[in-house]
Formats: C-alpha cells, structure tokens, sequence
C-alpha cells in the first residue's frame, strides 16, 4: 500500500450522487415523475414519446435532485424539469446514467415497498364472516377459547375464521354450527343486554353447564334456550351493584374531565 | 329429498331463495368459466351445462349457461352471459345464505370479470301447507284473502302488488289457494336442486287434489355499476330486511302463530 494519497478520477456529480441516501434519490425521481405524469401526460405516456434514458442533473447538496429526461424522439428538448432552486452554486455536471443503474434500482425498489406495504382488501365472504364472529363474541361474552369450543373448532382456527384477510372456506358442518350458536346467541341477546360469560359457568339444575350443553357435539338448541331461561332468571334475582340501582332509577353518570368522548 | 327445514322458523314454509345479479350481456363469459369452477369447486363440485333461450327483439337465441351444484344439490350457482345467481333449497339463516351469496361474488371479483351490474335482486319462495283442515288463505293476512261469492269455493286465487321503498321495489305474489297443479310461481326457473321438505309435503297434496298456496316475495334495485363484491354484498343485506319485512306483512296471525 502506499503512503500517499491516490487521487480518484471521478466527477463532482458522480460523487454528489454516491453520498446522496438513496430513499432521497427515490423520493426526488418520485416526486418529478409524477409531476411530469400529470403534466405531461399525453407525451409521456404514448408510443413513441416514452422516454429511454434520463439525464440527471446534480445541483447542489443536501438531498435536492434536478432530473430531466429526454425522449428519443426529440433529444434536445427537456421532458420534465422540477422547480427546485439549489442550494448552492456548485458547478453541473451530467451523469448520462444508463438503464441499468439507480434509476431501475429505485423502480425495483419502489415496486417491493408497493407490494410489500399494499393490503388486500377483505373479501366480502371474509367480512361477513368476521362480522357474525363479533356479534356472537359480543352476545355472548366468551373467551376466545370458549367461543372456539363452542363453534367446534380450534382457538388456532377460530383466529384464522377472525382474520378478515384469510380467504377461509367453512365445511358445511362448520357452516350449520356457526348458525346454530348464531341463533343462540340472538335468542340470548333478546333476553339480556348482559353478556352470557357471567352465567356460563354456573351450574345448571340438570348439572351441566350452558357451555358444556351449547359445547356438546349436537347441540339441543331448545334445551339450551330452556337453560336460558333459567339463567336469565338466576341473573333477575342477582342482588344488582349500586351502579345498576342508580341506573335503573334513571341517573346517568356525569361526564367528567377523564370521561372519553362519546363517539357519534 | 332434502330434509333440512328453511329458516330459524319453527315451522318455515320456505322452499326457495334466489340471489341474483343481472349483468350487461358478458359473451365471452365462456373463457371466464374455468377460473370461476376452480374459485367454487370446494362448495360447488357438479357441473352442469346448459342453454338458456333469450328473445330480444322477437329475435331469439340460445346462449350457453354453467350451473354449478353442491354436492348434495342443494344449492347452485347459475353462471349465465345476462345473469348470476346464487339458488338454495337449504337456508340455515339469512347470515349463511348471504355469506354463501358473498363467496360467489367474490370468486366473480377475483376472475376479474369486469361486468356491469345492472341490477341486484332477491327472490323467496314460501309454500302455504295448510295444517289440518285449514285453507291457504287463512294463512294470508286479511286484505289478501280476496273474495268468495256466497255458495262458491275458491279453486285459484293470486294477488300481486309491487311495494316501493327508498331505491329498492319489492314484488309481492300471494296464490291461495294456487291454481291446481301449480307448486312453485309462474315464470320461475329453478334449478335441479334437491325438494326440500315443505315442497315434498305440498306436491304430496296436490296430488291428493288438496289445496296449497304460496308466497313470492321478489326484491330488487337497479345498480348501474360495475361489479363490486363488498359494494353488492351491502345492497344484498338490505334487500334481505326489505323482503323479510315485506314478507312478514302479508301473515295473519293464523301463520305467524303456526309457522314463527
């Protein structure tokens, strides 16, 4: 190695360009494309006005990119030029870069970040499905893994059926369970503004459960309406919490300052 | 025969449910067929090739239709150039019915179709099997039950009237008792779907030479756009509580306390 310095044959645009942060590079290029798109619309975008290479012009430092493309019909002509002044007074110089250089990288990478960051939209099928989930968890108040027990499924599946993005497709066992619990939880809900998780546990007079009758491999949907009924009336006879008496009395609880704002 | 009753109704007299979506005349629909068979072969294995006679401009013309059926048959999807439609001769609840409705559309999103919805529309079938020594009238509420001349039986009797509500028309068909021989409405095209019972039972009195009736409740809005699945799904969801409505209107308390 030697001891002195070596120069670097290279130009100030070629450097200026090396130091940019490439994101910048990207958003610069981004920002005058679209500029260009919507202002130069009709050249840009048909036959044989479609640019092949673009000349970049480096102006300045601290992140400010002058492009200017030329098309291959008319290459004395500037395409598109932005309107940023620069911030210094550095001498230009004219990178002609060809295709295959930061301008197909930033392509590539701008189209990974799109992919990448882009969200399909839910199926309606999935959306529907996931709203019958919601009104059933809400009617009846279990935990997750009650719930998948009594839809006969796993919690691992019961989170997929809950994920709108997964394009899942019900059995028809699954399907006829689903309504099942649907009406029950329906015929709950017209009883009890209170969820039924508060009940589920309790012993029945027949010695189960509500979840182990509504869990049960055929559900007695009328025998569970029956065992309704008879929780609704254990739930009447609860000794109500002060909350509940001031509530039935018809007082409402001042909003306060920490009071969230009702959503309308 | 397809035992399952219809409905979350103790005794539900449907026999037949409808989802449709009429579209722009699609002629290269054929092309299109094979995705759409892969996106609903889980649910609708069977395939059915047929051809349906379209008269427009007193000109007529047969145009290919696909019917995919489930395997127990009772349900089916019809694939045609002016229309695709959803057909069950099983409905657990309207929830189920619709979110079948939504994978049907949604297999139409992801093929890409590009149709043009001109309209959306829902159609059910109730049949009236009076119990005992009842007559089908007697399950239609009173401004229904048409008239009887003194010393006459009624041997068929239809009523129809068109409801308008905000966007959406529903056409409401009462025959009681219905014209002999007469089980499902006139002008209705079903699908080789399995009976359910409530149809078993009521052709059963027909041939008995007994009475029966039914109720057609048919909604429908005009759309005028292109096809979107999430968008039609909410047009579907509101016409099912405008039928649903609309059917409940035309009960007397004979049917509601017999078949709710």
């Amino acid at each position: 190695m030697s001891n002195v310095i070596q120069p670097r044959n290279y130009s100030v645009g070629q450097a200026v360009l090396l130091q940019q942060r490439p994101g910048a590079l990207v958003d610069a290029g981004e920002y005058v494309h679209a500029a260009a798109a919507r202002q130069y619309q009709q050249q840009f975008y048909g036959g044989a006005a479609q640019a092949t290479k673009f000349n970049v012009v480096v102006l300045g430092t601290g992140g400010v990119v002058i492009l200017s493309a030329r098309t291959s019909a008319d290459p004395a002509s500037p395409l598109l030029d932005a309107d940023w002044a620069p911030r210094s007074e550095s001498a230009v110089s004219v990178a002609n870069l060809a295709p295959a250089s930061w301008w197909k990288w930033s392509e590539t990478t701008k189209n990974a970040f799109c992919k990448g960051g882009s969200a399909a939209a839910p199926a309606a099928a999935s959306r529907l499905r996931v709203e019958r989930l919601v009104a059933i968890q809400a009617a009846l108040g279990l935990s997750t893994l009650d719930t998948a027990q009594v839809l006969g499924v796993t919690r691992q599946a019961l989170y997929k059926w809950l994920d709108a993005k997964k394009d899942v497709t019900l059995q028809e066992a699954s399907r006829e369970r689903l309504a099942c619990i649907e009406r029950l939880a329906k015929h709950w809900r017209e009883r009890s503004a209170s969820p039924l998780s508060a009940l589920a546990k309790q012993p029945l007079p027949t010695g189960q459960t509500i979840i182990q009758m509504m869990s049960a491999d055929v559900v007695n949907e009328a025998a569970v309406i029956a065992a309704f009924n008879v929780l609704f009336e254990q739930l009447q006879a609860k000794p109500k919490s002060l909350s509940q008496k001031l509530m039935q009395a018809g007082l409402t609880r001042r909003p306060t300052a920490r009071t969230l704002p009702r959503e309308e | 025969m397809n035992t399952t009753a219809l409905g979350t109704w103790r005794n539900p007299p449907l026999a037949y449910v409808v989802a449709e979506a009429r579209i722009s005349p699609y002629y290269s629909l054929a092309e299109k067929v094979s995705g759409l068979q892969d996106q609903l072969r889980a649910a609708y294995p069977r395939t059915v090739e047929a051809a349906e006679l379209i008269v427009e401009g007193g000109k007529p013309s047969h145009q290919p239709v696909w019917q995919l059926l489930s395997e127990k048959q009772t349900h089916g999807v019809q694939l045609g150039t002016r229309a695709i439609s959803l057909h069950a001769t099983s409905y657990l609840q309207s929830a189920d019915f619709l979110e079948r409705w939504a994978e049907v559309l949604d297999a139409v999103q992801e093929a890409d179709l590009g149709a043009f919805v001109e309209r959306a529309g829902l159609r059910y079938v109730d049949l009236i099997v009076p119990a005992g020594e009842r007559s089908p009238e007697e399950y239609l509420a009173q401004q229904l039950q048409g008239i009887t001349p003194a010393g006459a039986r009624s041997t068929g009797s239809m009523w129809a009237s068109a409801f308008q509500f905000d966007g959406s028309q529903v056409t409401l068909r009462a025959a009681a008792p219905s014209p002999a021989g007469m089980v499902l409405p006139p002008d209705f095209n079903a699908l080789p779907l399995a009976k359910p019972s409530v149809m078993v039972e009521a052709e059963r009195r027909v041939k008995a030479e007994k009475s029966i009736g039914f109720i057609d409740t048919d909604c429908v809005k005009e759309v005028g756009r292109v096809f979107n699945s999430s968008e039609l799904m909410n047009i579907y969801t509101e016409l099912q509580k405008l039928t649903s409505r609309t059917f409940k209107a035309a009960l007397s308390s004979v049917a509601q306390g017999e078949w709710m």
